[in-house]
């Protein structure tokens, strides 16, 4: 998919928009889909980092995410996503924004993005939206091992290995 | 002597009035004391002295009081305001008030100015960009070759520094901040609308409230 092309979907088009929402659980961390690959910038990247997201403050507890660079296209990462949800019983939702998959499955929800950040490299992110502690632990590590067959290199700021590494 | 409100919020030994802190914030008396659930838990998780130290931060911020980032090191200097090397509830409070909703695009641009201007010279340069750009790239294990960084830096540049100094100034940031909002996803925190459901203070501390209804 040529650059231009990728910049004519949505998905980036929703960059344009400021932040006022009323969180949307699916759209409430958007911050890869703010990212054009024509006009990207180093700040678009930088924000990026865990360091910036004060979200944590507030939260009692980690929520379960990943991101990793991907061996395949973005569109690549959603089939994949979507083969892995049907094989382990999750309720697939594709989302309005091009590159973008829901996950459900009894009380929690997965949200599964990917962008092609410049030409080649693809970044996509996994992440729990919604869910309960217990049933997030199971799910998580279950969900994870199947990607590991796109995965080029997860990112390890974001990542929560399957084996826990609290301090 | 105080008016009727000031003796009957609650009142924070060792800490700034929640009523002051309201008046010169976007938080209501009420969302002031949420905060102070939070800062409480936060403060007291490693050294119970009342203030943040910098791993209290982090095992607030990742859940690992041992994880080090350069960007969450600048947010730590930023809140510490008085320059003593923690935290304080005014502090805090204040600080948490630029990431509010209702806070204006002013105190925003304002706030991630300062951040990036890592060595506090007034102007980002493009060598700090460079860092900063660097340092993502490692914490997450992104890789990029060494002349797509410096394509990006270059488009970066080309966008912002529109005097062709080298450097981004105050002006020529908040210019670019307004054609790129997305830059200040990161200085709003949605949770601080609902911050009193999510840190409720218990109902007997909330008189100005029931006073006012």
């Amino acid at each position: 998919m040529s650059i231009e092309a990728v910049t004519e979907t949505k998905w980036f088009k929703k960059s344009l928009e400021t932040s006022e929402f009323k969180p949307n659980v699916l759209e409430s961390d958007d911050r890869l889909g703010k990212l054009r690959s024509d006009t990207i910038t180093a700040f678009d990247l930088i924000s990026l980092s865990a360091g910036l997201d004060l979200s944590g403050l507030f939260e009692r507890r980690k929520r379960k995410e990943t991101r990793f660079t991907a061996t395949v296209s973005a569109e690549g990462v959603v089939e994949k996503a979507k083969t892995i949800g049907e094989k382990l019983g999750y309720r697939v939702e594709k989302k309005k924004e091009a590159m973008a998959l829901g996950l459900g499955k009894g009380r929690t929800t997965v949200m599964v993005e990917a962008v092609e950040l410049v030409e080649g490299l693809v970044v996509a992110e996994v992440k729990v939206v919604e869910g309960e502690e217990e049933e997030e632990e199971s799910y998580w590590s279950e969900l994870i091992v199947e990607f590991e067959e796109i995965v080029l290199s997860w990112h390890s700021d974001v990542s929560v290995k399957v084996e826990s590494d609290l301090a | 002597m105080g008016c009727l409100h000031s003796t009957a919020a609650r009142e924070f030994p060792g800490h700034e009035n929640p009523v002051k802190l309201a008046s010169e914030t976007a938080f209501s008396v009420s969302e002031v004391e949420a905060l102070y659930e939070l800062f409480k838990s936060i403060s007291s998780s490693v050294v119970d002295d009342g203030l943040i130290n910098k791993e209290e931060f982090q095992l607030a911020l990742f859940k690992n009081r041992k994880k080090e980032n350069l960007f969450a090191n600048r947010i730590f200097d930023l809140f510490d305001v008085k320059r003593k090397g923690v935290i304080d509830f005014g502090d805090f409070v204040r600080s948490l008030n630029v990431f509010h909703p209702n806070a204006s695009l002013e105190e925003k641009t304002d706030f991630t100015f300062r951040l990036y201007d890592m060595d506090c010279t007034g102007f980002i340069e493009r060598q700090e960009v460079k860092q900063m750009l660097i340092a993502l790239l490692c914490e997450s294990e992104m890789k990029l070759a060494d002349d797509t960084i410096e394509v990006i830096l270059d488009q970066t540049f080309e966008d912002a520094d529109v005097d062709r100094d080298g450097k981004i100034g105050k002006t020529e940031w908040s210019d670019f901040v307004i054609k790129n909002p997305s830059l200040l996803k990161i200085m709003t925190l949605p949770y601080l609308r609902d911050i009193t459901t999510t840190f409720p203070s218990f109902v007997f501390n909330s008189e100005v409230d029931e006073i006012a209804t």
